[in-house]
């Protein structure tokens, strides 16, 4: 027998750093989490602090000095006289157009990805391609084309589709919380077509059949056994709408005006414009909230059922469902979604490019030189946009900012789902799977503002990035940071630790672990963390102004400024490009990786 | 000398109770090694501080010389460098390596030249019989060859011990078969030392030379399978070794309170024991039947008994008895000619009886009691 | 067994519970230190903003070409303004001067909120801007000693009085407008008639959103108490009665009419012009908009009309300050900007869209298709004098819209 080894304190101290000293996961982890508080916590903080203290100019309303505490901007937003028109009634239309749409995205998307990963419908490989191209527009075109056919008398101007037929619109049909909702699922549903579809693809038949086996009908089949095993996949996608919408502006105000339809992002949007930052602040954090109780919800949901999901991913049969005779009609109604979601809008977008005069339908009004021609007579741009040195060098910036941001985010995301899987049940876990994903529920120009400030000089160790690119894509990264990190977590627990281990046990350190197997494994994973970001961080625009102090012309401000300047027809041809190049990128990324978008949003 | 040792190893969970506690486990070089109990006992736990995977919150881990673990004085060697070979339950093959480049990937990082390589892994390869299979990927491969390669990754890098969690569960019972004679024989062959993790009981007599007997945390027995076998330490092991498992009556049963008397007090007298005897318990294959007391062996413990049914597997015979008031099982090699609800007499020698003291341990006094008398007596051959 | 489980689950809630308090603490003190757009109460702020207060003193010494060569020393400029021809005025300044300019389009709002942040932050890389909403520039850039007054000495005499703190470098006027292919002229020739559902239907008036921006709220200030007068004389003249009214002033009886009226809001004011002059309608609305608009006429098509004979006022003008950090670290340049945006050739690209500089001696666009600048005897002007109280009443003037637009 050996002596009795000397046992102490300092023994055991040293023990544990040995360990963390080869086993870096927690360190990374602790890092990870520093970093975090400080890009993620302290900007939501400070705006969290916005809405407590005077602002400067207030003293008159507030009678308090500027930088006091106050509780006046609550006040105002929730008791005062015009609490109703500023908040209460938007809150309550905002939860009808957050419940509507994501119900409407759940039933299109739902049946969408039925149709396409359990059935026999003819072309369902091109629709599970051509259908998710609606979340590549920015969600206004949907506004814009819901118009187009829809607009009444109500707006004036130009005749809408269905009114120069003769056909009396409806104003519920034609603005406020129906049409709304609709453009906004249109614009959502791929989400569920995603997350949903791919479960439904993952999902072993053979659990079908067992309870078919056992006399269940076909209904309660649906009910019992197939409902439960997709619920996380639902409950993931009706949190990522779910909460998007919560602070989407564009839609709603453009669809809610003219019937005077508020919501929480346009008291926002006109709080902000009017330099009222304390009841923006209060605006905001509300917006905060409600969308950590719906990722409260969800985790919730998710834990009673992830027991579940590990379950049968072996030797699932992919048998479809044959529809016979509605075959067709299927068809059909794929065709039609994928019309309104995506020919519609596009169409809708692409004819106002090649109109001289808009909304003039006679052969000579229509023309090819807004994307080709050389003579405009347009002063700043005279050449179309495909012919124009200025498209390429925007597109360039946007490619090399947008996809250095979105790389950067892909590996930051997967790096949070292997800390967060790897330490799983610590509480350094879930707060990193929470911090990760709260940037999803900031209004992107409250970060910028926050950031402007974190940035601006130097803070301890973080140098003055502000005004640099560095800092754009640090933004970038943040703000599409729950993307890559639901991403990662989830591809990361379905891995398990085992392949690394193996890899650990036959010698390979923790740097070689990471490259060599957990990263190659997680391909599918790190393109959708990557491919997602890239996709809205195309389409990002006020960060993007508010922190970019050099002329760095990207798609999206150029797209801005050819509005300023009067050129629609162009700025739209960019808008047409922007999407286009977000539909390239994800098609070659995944053509060349094999790897489908959906392979993890889940999480 | 003790290859692997393992020195007082607690260790807890975050706030749970102790997966294995103050366990000392030395293992001989070049032993094969089989960690046996049933799930959640501490046994993979175990394996996986072996292997570094997971740290003991209190104690030491060694292997020859070396220091792989010591909470007290603060030594920690990481997994990559303790030069083990490790193979999981899942095989935990990497799916976006060939199986050639499995194979290869720890020899690779052991910056062996590249010709070097290509003959190990050739070697191993065909060692297992899955040199056709090279240059297939892990999701191209069925069950028992993808346990092949998972072996044969961890044999290329001549690891100084080899690990092995549960490896065979798997596989079904003809691979299952196959895979133990090639354990055994890659374990002939190269004289690794193996530690292998089973809740089979089957698998550790079959493959160990010394078997490890572990539940809730805590260490059992550890024999080679014929020690844990024949003279299992206490109640567990008698129970869990074993199949059918060991008939058992407890004194104070209430289910045979007849023949648990009966057991007992003839356990006490044979054996001559100052300490009263808590519990008696007789292998299957041990009781034997004779239709009448008349032709039991002078000095054996009989009882009658009804047959309850016989199930005959093809090469024995599992038989249902009453015996007075408990229910035995039986298992004889040789066809059993009585039919159901035949009325015989069940019997057996003394020194097949295993007798447990009142808080369920063995009472070695027994043994030596009845080996003493048996050769003595010069009786029983 | 039971109860020591029981205790030392007691003794984990409580432990949870420190834990929490714990860090509620430490978030207020984190809320406390971390960065925000609101000051600290400080003495120190109280005296800059004493000092800073009238900074609008006129440089009595002034060479321009003194100011040329400081400037080319310092090298850049960086300028930013709500719209995107400050491009175009940046790279032209950029060729006159042989300066690095950029101009940088970007919401009155956020600029001020980057210029804010930026002096806060002491890193400043806005040198000057160009921001409509001028009572921010002066009750919280000023006063904050975020930004400072500079007025070019050159036209110190020429620039209106009201027009000095701060500088005004151009107002834009927003002019009724009706559609000219259905009406000869204007529908209505009285701004009461716009309230009024007999003579204005419902819908028949179209502007932009008043919530979105600070403007019409300024502007409606303005009018309580510059314009009362003219206010209660349309109504006299169109209904043959005075006004009478329980309202603060005639222009919040009238605000209080037209909200009542139910007009027709859009998010831009392009939608504005859409819904006005798109071509082809039988009952097009009138509406208010921004010159700048009436180029729609030739790229699009519209038909939009100027309402000449409204009364009291065809319109109003915004105005927007021009302003230099004061921070920056070209000041000479930014000077120099502020310098060439008062100048003809330097302000013509906004000019061109209506604008009308704040300097007399710069020449009406003939590019401007709204002729705003002949107009500009019967359109509304703000008063400088005034904007604190554009400021103070702007919440008040909102929330008037709003309970009376239900």
């Amino acid at each position: 027998m050996p002596p009795e080894p000397p046992r102490g304190r300092f023994g055991r101290t040293k023990y544990h750093l040995a360990v963390a000293r080869h086993e870096p996961t927690k360190l990374i982890g602790v890092l990870l989490a520093i970093v975090f508080l400080y890009l993620i916590v302290a900007p939501i903080l400070s705006v969290a602090s916005d809405a407590f203290r005077v602002h400067f100019g207030d003293h008159v309303h507030t009678g308090q000095e500027p930088g006091a505490w106050t509780g006046y901007y609550l006040w105002r937003v929730f008791r005062s006289d015009v609490s109703s028109i500023l908040f209460w009634q938007p809150f309550l239309n905002t939860i009808v157009i957050a419940v509507g749409t994501t119900l409407f995205a759940l039933v299109v998307g739902g049946a969408m990805a039925w149709l396409i990963a359990r059935t026999d419908l003819p072309g369902r490989k091109w629709f599970s391609t051509a259908l998710v191209v609606s979340y590549m527009m920015p969600s206004w075109t949907f506004a814009l084309a819901w118009l187009t056919i829809f607009k009444n008398r109500r707006m004036g101007g130009r005749q809408g589709f269905l009114e120069a037929m003769g056909v009396q619109v409806p104003d519920w049909l034609a603005y406020g919380a129906f049409p709304t909702i609709v453009a906004l699922g249109l614009h959502y549903y791929p989400f569920v077509l995603l997350l949903f579809g791919n479960a439904l693809r993952r999902m072993d038949s053979q659990l079908e059949d067992s309870a078919r086996v056992l006399g269940a009908r076909r209904r309660t089949i649906a009910q019992r056994i197939v409902l439960p095993l997709m619920l996380p996949s639902l409950t993931s996608a009706v949190l990522l709408i779910f909460a998007k919408i919560l602070g989407t502006f564009g839609t709603p105000y453009i669809l809610g005006l003219p019937v005077d339809f508020q919501v929480m992002s346009t008291s926002l949007f006109q709080s902000i414009r009017n330099r009222q930052n304390g009841v923006a602040a209060v605006i905001a954090l509300v917006v905060i909230v409600v969308g950590i109780l719906v990722i409260l919800v969800d985790s919730k949901i998710l834990k009673e059922y992830r027991r579940f999901v590990t379950v049968g991913s072996k030797g699932s049969m992919d048998r479809r469902t044959k529809l016979r005779r509605w075959r067709m009609p299927a068809l059909g109604l794929a065709m039609t979604v994928f019309t309104a979601s995506v020919i519609i809008p596009i169409g809708v977008l692409f004819l106002s490019t090649i109109q001289r005069i808009p909304g003039r339908f006679e052969l000579s009004n229509f023309t090819l030189r807004y994307w080709i021609g050389t003579d405009l007579d347009s002063v700043a741009f005279p050449r179309g946009v495909l012919v124009s040195g200025e498209l390429y060098s925007a597109m360039w910036n946007s490619f090399r900012v947008v996809g250095l941001a979105a790389v950067c985010c892909g590996v930051l995301g997967l790096l949070v789902g292997y800390v967060v899987v790897r330490t799983s049940g610590t509480r350094l876990s879930s707060m990193l799977r929470q911090i990760s994903f709260l940037p999803y529920l900031v209004p992107g120009i409250a970060f910028a503002a926050a950031y402007l400030s974190l940035f601006a000089v130097q803070r301890g160790p973080v140098p003055a990035l502000y005004g640099t690119f560095t800092i754009l894509v640090i933004v970038m990264v943040i703000g599409n940071l729950p993307y890559s990190s639901r991403a990662g977590i989830s591809a990361m627990m379905q891995l398990g630790r085992e392949p690394e281990e193996a890899a650990q046990v036959s010698g390979a350190g923790w740097w070689r672990r990471m490259t060599r197997i957990v990263t190659p494994i997680q391909k599918g994973a790190l393109v959708t963390g990557i491919i997602l970001p890239f996709i809205s961080g195309l389409k990002e625009l006020s960060t993007v102004i508010m922190l970019a102090t050099s002329n760095t012309e990207l798609l999206t401000t150029l797209s801005v400024n050819l509005v300023d300047f009067g050129y629609l027809q162009l700025a739209n041809a960019v808008v047409l490009i922007i999407a286009a190049m977000a539909f390239v990128a994800t098609y070659l990324a995944q053509r060349l990786t094999g790897s489908s978008l959906a392979s993890g949003l889940q999480g | 000398m003790p290859h692997i040792t393992l020195t007082a190893i607690d260790k807890i969970y975050d706030g749970e109770q102790k997966a294995v506690d103050n366990l000392f486990l030395a293992i001989p070089d070049g032993a094969f090694m089989c960690l046996l109990g049933p799930s959640g006992c501490g046994k993979t736990t175990t394996l996986r501080m072996i292997a570094g995977l997971e740290q003991p919150t209190a104690g030491e881990i060694r292997v020859a010389d070396r220091t792989l673990d010591s909470v007290e004085q603060g030594v920690f060697v990481p997994p990559e460098k303790r030069q083990m070979g490790l193979v999981f339950q899942s095989y935990a093959l990497w799916p976006h390596l060939t199986v050639q480049k499995n194979v290869d990937f720890g020899l690779r990082i052991k910056k062996i030249p590249s010709r070097e390589r290509a003959e190990r892994t050739e070697e191993v390869l065909s060692l297992l019989r899955i040199d056709k299979l090279k240059d297939r990927f892990p999701a191209q491969l069925s069950g028992g060859q993808q346990q092949r390669v998972a072996l044969a990754r961890m044999l290329a890098v001549n690891p100084s011990v080899l690990l092995l969690d549960e490896p065979l569960s798997n596989l079904d019972a003809r691979l299952r078969l196959e895979m133990r004679a090639e354990l055994k024989r890659i374990h002939d062959r190269w004289r690794t030392t193996i530690v292998f993790v089973t809740h089979d009981q089957l698998e550790a007599m079959t493959l160990a030379t010394l078997v490890a007997v572990m539940n809730d945390g805590v260490l059992q027995q550890l024999g080679s399978p014929m020690e844990i076998y024949d003279r299992p330490a206490n109640r567990f092991v008698a129970e869990f070794v074993g199949n059918p498992p060991m008939n058992y009556v407890a004194r104070d049963d209430t289910s045979g309170p007849k023949v648990a008397s009966s057991l007992v007090g003839y356990a006490a007298s044979v054996g001559e024991l100052a300490d009263p005897v808590g519990a008696v318990g007789v292998r299957p294959e041990a009781l034997r039947l004779s239709s009448a007391p008349t032709a039991v062996p002078p000095g054996a413990w009989h009882a009658p008994a009804r047959v309850e049914a016989v199930l005959p597997t093809g090469a024995s015979w599992t038989v249902q008895l009453r015996v007075l008031d408990g229910t035995f099982y039986l298992v004889s090699a040789d066809p059993i000619e009585h039919g159901a609800d035949d009325e015989v007499t069940c019997w057996t020698r003394a020194s097949d009886l295993h007798v447990f003291d009142e808080s369920d341990t063995r009472m070695t006094a027994y043994d030596d009691a009845v080996t003493a008398s048996s050769i003595q007596v010069g009786s029983d051959a | 067994m039971y109860h020591t489980h029981r205790a030392s689950r007691r003794s984990l809630d409580q432990r949870r519970a420190a834990i929490m308090a714990a860090t509620a603490v430490a978030v207020l003190l984190a809320a406390a230190c971390a960065p925000s757009s609101t000051p600290q109460a400080t003495a120190d702020a109280q005296d800059e903003q004493e000092e800073q207060a009238g900074a609008a003193e006129v440089d009595e010494d002034f060479d321009l070409d003194e100011l040329i060569a400081a400037a080319r020393e310092e090298g850049s400029v960086t300028v930013y303004d709500g719209t995107g021809k400050i491009e175009q005025m940046a790279a032209e300044f950029q060729a006159t001067y042989d300066i690095d300019a950029t101009g940088i389009k970007l919401d009155s709002s956020e600029i001020a909120e980057k210029m804010t942040r930026e002096a806060e932050a002491g890193n400043v890389t806005a040198d000057v801007a160009l921001i409509s909403d001028v009572p921010s520039v002066s009750e919280q850039l000023f006063p904050q000693g975020v930004a400072e007054n500079w007025i070019p000495p050159d036209v110190a005499d020429l620039v209106p009085g009201s027009m000095l703190d701060p500088l005004i470098v151009i107002t834009d006027p927003s002019l009724y407008t009706y559609n000219t292919e259905v009406h000869d002229t204007c529908p209505v020739g009285n701004v009461w008639a716009l309230t009024d559902p007999e003579l204005v239907e419902p819908g028949g008036f179209v502007f932009q959103d008043p919530l979105g921006q600070p403007d019409y709220a300024d502007w409606w200030t303005e009018m309580s108490l510059h314009g009362d007068e003219q206010l209660r004389q349309s109504y006299e003249d169109l209904y043959g009665e005075p006004l009478e009214t329980e309202e603060d002033s005639a222009a919040h009886e009238w605000i209080k009419r037209l909200a009542q009226n139910g007009p027709l809001l859009t998010k831009s004011s392009e939608e504005a012009s859409e819904a006005v002059g798109a071509p082809g309608q039988s009952d097009p609305p009138m509406g208010l908009m921004s010159s700048a608009k009436f180029r729609n006429n030739d790229d699009k098509g519209y038909v939009l009309g100027v309402c000449e004979d409204m009364a009291p006022w065809v319109g109003f003008a915004k105005p927007k300050a021009i302003v230099m950090a004061s921070g920056t670290s070209s000041p000479n340049a930014a000077k120099l900007f502020i310098h060439y945006a008062m100048t003809a050739e330097g302000i013509k690209p906004q000019v061109d869209d209506g604008k009308l500089s704040s300097n007399p001696e710069v020449p009406a666009s003939e590019e401007d298709p709204s002729g705003a600048a002949e107009r500009a005897d019967k359109i509304f002007f703000f008063d400088n004098a005034t904007v604190s109280e554009n400021w103070a009443n702007r919440q008040a003037m909102h929330d008037f819209w709003r309970v009376h637009r239900r």
